[in-house]
């Protein structure tokens, strides 16, 4: 992933047709979400039922990326409106997650909609709400800058 | 050193049975295949790659280009053990493609497969031929999917079958989907709805698309061929690892091959055969880059070891990268240089750059490659090792150069941990003082090297009867100098880690070897420093045989795995 990141500032045609098209039962999409820069998308859901999450409510920011969709959108959990980021032994507390298909094993066939699937299922097969190891180093050291600059290890197939 | 020989043996031994395995085997996997290997030929005329078949010419012979290929400055240096055959050999980066494709083909016919597939399947397997050869005859489906190339093949056997005679082409989309079973992972590829139904790209999601438009890898994902385009050139443009890229359908196993790049990206053809090449040294143990600055020349080598000079200047070591170093082998030195970098701060707390007299206390600083000292002040001599005085290392007083061998101190029955720590960081000292001086009088000898030229044509001028010819010898005698100082360094690498409680003699005899070499060199470095009007031609050239002698002896010495024989 080379180091100047831009994003694109308005839909593609395959985006607008992803975001006609998602329909996701207790998730909700924003496609003009406020105080986000323009060409981003939001989703609102609330923590899988059964799960260790079932009270919680989540934000979801996406970006695209202009050489997406042959590179992963950039998608974090928001929590400029106050709502959290789960603790979760693959998500920082800055809202980065760390998946296989948002690096490595992206494919331009994926979709929001199967992307928004994986990391809520993510929550779902937790069973234990820890932070990463590292999380407050990388928390620190990375801030608000884009989880597509970091390099991921995926050591986990477990969660 | 000798443990590498015996592999070399054993490689050469098992490469044979391989490819005697191989000529067995061979026709039982291809059952009908005269077609294939008709259209095999078409295929490699159309190629139009010289080297192509392995049995044409000698895989061996010098490539061109302008770099030396000697093994080594003294080409009887190597070892006696070495034949011909497993010299490593320098090739320009130019000849990178025809040295690759000479793999290929025999790996092509040696397993039937087809040329597309070779370059991921040799990939997956770093290049080890042997390995690929044992897992594809162990379970060829499934060496051929973890490589990303099942349906590859398996589409062009089918091809095959069905039309043994028609030349392959690349492919468009074929209406057909694959006879075989689709991955468990990804989805089935859809079957396409006939001429007139329109089509969509799941890249896109443009969903008015016709046949033509689409194109498919083996695997009969269909996306449009702008969107291949956008996902090859993206991929390529993320760098090396493009030689990597699976098919764009999620799940899908499918590795990309040049084929796809072909038809899809002609234009960006070169980079990715550029990417192919590079993954193809640096995958190879038995390749390695010249670790020169600037230098694109390439060690190929039938065994992954070896000693490569090449013609920027830069020695190397095939097997680890690092300057050549025997007789320490690569793990030893690989430990030591880790030392070093660990120890650095300690060591270089005692090991100032500059000693003082032991006589006057004047600073001294070592500007020349001998380790014989006098005292500018005070015209005392001293050795710089150990700064005893110069004379106790005469003949006479039982032995020239006693500073070589460590002798544990005097208390070694004292068993206290701090006594043992401080033992154990006398010896490391011992052994990276020695080194160190070694390494210093060794870049002196490189820097003297690169003004030798200049004094042999002053030591000519000097002289009315004296040829080129005549001068020679001083440059032979310093590149000598270099050669020994690089040895005696990595002598003490090797001692250091020879066990020290060693009763068997072996040790003692090594030192011995090591003695005589260091007490010579310092000979042949300090006549070949003489100012020109005392140089004295005939005792360095005699010096410099003497020592060259010593080189040998100590180097087959460690070779025959240090046996006291005479």
């Amino acid at each position: 992933m080379s180091n100047n990141l831009e994003f694109c500032s308005s839909f593609t045609r395959r985006q607008l047709k992803e975001i006609a098209k998602f329909s996701v039962p207790n998730f909700t999409l924003d496609q003009n979400p406020t105080d986000c820069p323009p060409g981003s998308l939001r989703v609102s859901f609330s923590g899988p039922s059964d799960s260790l999450y079932s009270t919680e409510n989540f934000l979801l920011r996406i970006r695209f990326p202009t050489t997406h969709p042959f590179t992963s959108p950039e998608i974090i959990f928001d929590t400029s409106t106050g709502l959290p980021s789960p603790f979760h032994p693959h998500i920082y507390s800055n809202g980065h997650i760390c998946l296989s298909i948002l690096g490595d094993e992206w494919s331009p066939a994926l979709t929001i909609q199967s992307v928004v699937l994986s990391v809520a299922s993510l929550l779902s097969t937790c069973a234990e709400k820890v932070r990463p190891e590292g999380d407050t180093i990388y928390s620190e050291r990375v801030g608000d800058r884009s989880p597509l600059l970091t390099s991921w290890l995926f050591d986990d197939d477990t969660v | 050193m000798s443990d590498s020989d015996s592999e070399e043996i054993e490689y050469q031994y098992s490469d044979d049975s391989d490819s005697e395995a191989e000529e067995t085997a061979a026709p039982q996997e291809d059952s009908g295949d005269e077609g294939k290997e008709e259209n095999k030929e078409d295929k490699e005329k159309a190629l139009k790659t010289p080297k192509s078949k392995h049995t044409d010419a000698n895989p061996n012979a010098p490539p061109t280009g302008g770099s030396r290929t000697s093994q080594s400055p003294h080409s009887d240096f190597g070892s006696p053990s070495c034949t011909n055959l497993d010299l490593p050999r320098l090739v320009p980066s130019s000849s990178l493609k025809s040295e690759m494709q000479t793999i290929l083909s025999e790996i092509i016919e040696m397993l039937s497969i087809p040329e597309e597939a070779a370059g991921a399947l040799m990939r997956s397997f770093k290049w080890n031929k042997e390995k690929l050869i044992a897992s594809y005859f162990d379970d060829p489906e499934r060496t051929l999917e973890k490589a990303g190339v099942l349906k590859r093949v398996r589409a062009i056997e089918d091809r095959m079958e069905s039309a043994p005679n028609t030349p392959r082409t690349p492919k468009r989309s074929s209406p057909r989907a694959t006879t075989r079973s689709t991955s468990k992972i990804c989805p089935p590829a859809e079957e396409s709805k006939g001429e007139g139904a329109f089509l969509n790209c799941k890249i896109c999601c443009d969903d008015e698309l016709t046949l033509p438009e689409m194109f498919s890898m083996p695997c009969s994902h269909n996306f449009c061929t702008d969107c291949w385009r956008g996902f090859l050139s993206n991929k390529i443009s993320e760098g090396p690892a493009c030689v990597y890229s699976l098919c764009p359908e999620a799940g899908c196993t499918e590795i990309v091959s040049g084929e796809e790049v072909k038809s899809m990206c002609p234009d960006k053809m070169s980079e990715w055969e550029k990417y192919e090449l590079r993954s193809f040294v640096d995958l190879n143990k038995n390749t390695r880059w010249c670790p020169g600055t600037d230098c694109t020349m390439v060690a190929i080598t039938k065994t992954g070891s070896g000693e490569v000079y090449c013609g920027c200047g830069t020695g190397f070591c095939v097997k680890c990268g690092e300057e050549p170093h025997n007789p320490v082998v690569c793990k030893d030195l690989s430990l030591w240089l880790e030392k070093c970098q660990n120890e650095s701060e300690t060591a270089n707390w005692i090991l100032a750059n500059t000693k003082k007299c032991p006589k006057c206390a004047t600073r001294i600083e070592k500007n020349q490659g001998c380790n014989h000292m006098v005292c500018q002040q005070c015209k005392f001599e001293f050795c710089w090792i150990c700064c005893q005085p110069w004379e106790d290392h005469g003949a006479n007083t039982g032995g020239y150069y006693k500073c070589n061998k460590f002798a544990a101190d005097k208390n070694s029955d004292d068993q206290s941990d701090a006594a043992k720590a401080q033992r154990e960081l006398d010896r490391y000292l011992h052994y990276y003082q020695r080194y160190h001086a070694h390494a210093q009088a060794q870049k002196f000898a490189k820097k003297q090297l690169e003004q030798t030229e200049q004094r042999m044509v002053q030591l000519q001028d000097g002289n009315t009867n004296t040829s080129w010819i005549d001068v020679q010898f001083l440059k032979t005698a310093t590149e000598q100098l270099v050669e020994c100082r690089r040895l005696l360094k990595y002598t003490y690498t090797f001692a250091y880690y020879l066990d020290p409680e060693d009763k068997t003699g072996k040790k003692e005899r090594f030192e011995h070897h090591q003695e005589m070499l260091e007490k010579f060199t310092e000979n042949l470095s300090e006549l070949s420093e003489q100012s020109l009007d005392k140089m004295d031609r005939t005792s360095v050239v005699n010096m410099t045989r003497v020592v060259d002698r010593f080189v040998k002896n100590i180097i087959k010495y460690v070779e025959d795995g240090m046996e006291i024989d005479d």
